[in-house]
């Protein structure tokens, strides 16, 4: 038995599951008085149901579901049809004599059932649109729920949950297990401290009571943090108070910035040395030049030199200056450095 | 200016330096009278035993020196009290340092009563007739 089409809504399919002619004319012109030229689609057994869930863009709005087919029935019937169904909502029309399984099929995730005997368009009408409602407003709370999940989950800084009394990780993501080199069994039965290094307990002590006096920002400072390895990184710490699972807890984001300081510590080491060549430059090497410059300057104030020897006292002057002006370029380029000069004196 | 009243303090461990800038002295002014020290002790000492609110002191001052070096020489002077008739105006001081280091510049600016100049060595002519006062 193959599906039967009729007329055409906008809002996608009624599926209705059902193997008995008299009870499926009774539910289509139930549907059809209610809503008129709604599309209707008919499955008589599970097989035809299984292809058609199956098959090209079935835009189904609401399944309406017998619990007796010819060659599938009860609760295992119900689980198949809610396993392919894809969150769309189902409605089970049942006998008295299925009453017990309409009612266990709920805890399954069926939206509703409705007793055959006393189905009328209005209850029927009714299920239809809670059931989407219902089903619409379930799925945008999953998927805003998964999507923060996912945020978490797929962060790509490390970010766990923790309990602000205990210590206790509460969760850890996937960028937390990669860099700290724990799996999530062994993050949840450490503390923070536990990824801090023993001298610095005092220190978190302190952090910690700091952060419940000032929780206007989310930065909580520079920490250093133990990895499983041993191994120890300097990371950004941003917190926050949320909720989780019904209980005060807070959101640690842990940004890695080891390689950023590492960084510029060696780039304060090579100014530090870069600071050495100017101090050396400015007074070791310039002494000897301005002694040399000064016995010219004495010698330029004798009297009765020969033509020659005065012009080769203005070309060893000369050449002085040339010298000094190279070491006073040096000594101002290194000076840019930091705004900082030499230290020593 | 009267010739025995007046000295001249050059303060500086080089001692070709203090030689060469007292012959540049002696070629400019024969009259002068003329000390020499290797490093700011011995000049703290000489005018912490010799000192007269009457005398001039005109000093020439290394910065780079062993046992006190320039800057401490003049802070040491300011604590001992030689400042405090700056109104007097009897000693003054001129920084020739051997470094072209600017931070020598920016301390010498806080002592602006006392410093009178501040030159990088080697000192020409003209510097040394600046700081003799023959000229400016």
């Amino acid at each position: 038995m193959g599906p039967i089409y009729n007329g055409h809504i906008g809002e996608g399919t009624i599926l209705v599951v059902e193997d008995n002619d008299g009870d499926f004319f009774l539910v289509e012109d139930f549907l059809l008085e209610k809503l008129r030229g709604a599309a209707i689609v008919r499955c008589g057994n599970f097989g035809d149901t299984v292809d058609y869930l199956n098959g090209e863009n079935p835009d189904i709005a609401v399944i309406l579901l017998d619990l007796h087919l010819p060659d599938a029935r009860g609760m295992e019937l119900v689980k198949d049809i809610l396993g392919m169904s894809n969150n769309v909502p189902i409605i089970i029309l049942s006998g008295y004599a299925d009453l017990r399984t309409a009612q266990e099929s709920l805890k399954l995730g069926v939206s509703d059932y409705l007793i055959k005997d006393d189905l009328n368009p209005e209850i029927l009408y009714r299920a239809l649109i809670y059931a989407k409602e219902r089903n619409s407003y379930v799925s945008l709370l999953q998927r805003s729920t998964k999507m923060y999940q996912e945020l978490f989950d797929f962060s790509p800084q490390p970010m766990w949950v923790f309990d602000p009394v205990s210590l206790a990780f509460l969760n850890v993501n996937k960028s937390a297990m990669a860099t700290y080199g724990y799996d999530k069994e062994e993050f949840m039965a450490m503390t923070i401290r536990d990824i801090r290094p023993k001298e610095h307990y005092r220190a978190l002590n302190d952090s910690i009571a700091e952060r419940k006096e000032n929780r206007d920002t989310p930065f909580a400072g520079i920490f250093v943090h133990t990895l499983k390895s041993g191994d120890l990184i300097q990371v950004e710490i941003y917190s926050n108070d949320i909720m989780f699972q019904g209980s005060d807890a807070r959101l640690v984001l842990a940004n890695d910035v080891t390689e950023k300081y590492n960084h510029i510590q060696t780039i304060e080491a090579q100014n530090a040395r870069l600071r050495e060549i100017a101090w050396t430059q400015s007074h070791i090497v310039r002494a000897p030049l301005s002694r040399i410059l000064g016995i010219i300057n004495l010698l330029e104030i004798e009297e009765g030199y020969s033509q020659d020897l005065k012009y080769l006292l203005e070309q060893l002057k000369k050449s002085g200056k040339e010298m000094d002006m190279v070491i006073q370029d040096i000594v101002e380029r290194t000076a840019q450095i930091d705004g900082k000069h030499g230290e020593k004196h | 200016m009267e010739k025995n009243t007046d000295l001249i303090l050059l303060i500086d461990d080089d001692p070709i330096f203090n030689w060469l800038t007292y012959k540049m002295i002696k070629k400019l002014d024969d009259r002068r009278t003329i000390k020499t020290f290797a490093n700011g002790h011995d000049a703290f000492l000489f005018l912490q035993e010799g000192y007269s609110p009457k005398g001039g002191y005109t000093l020439l001052l290394d910065i780079n020196m062993p046992v006190l070096n320039g800057w401490e020489f003049v802070e040491g002077l300011n604590r001992a009290g030689f400042f405090r008739n700056s109104k007097e105006k009897n000693i003054g001081i001129n920084i020739i340092s051997s470094s072209i280091d600017p931070m020598d510049k920016e301390k010498a600016g806080q002592w602006p009563i006392i410093i009178k100049g501040y030159f990088t060595k080697p000192l020409e002519i003209d510097d040394m007739m600046l700081i003799l006062g023959h000229k400016g």
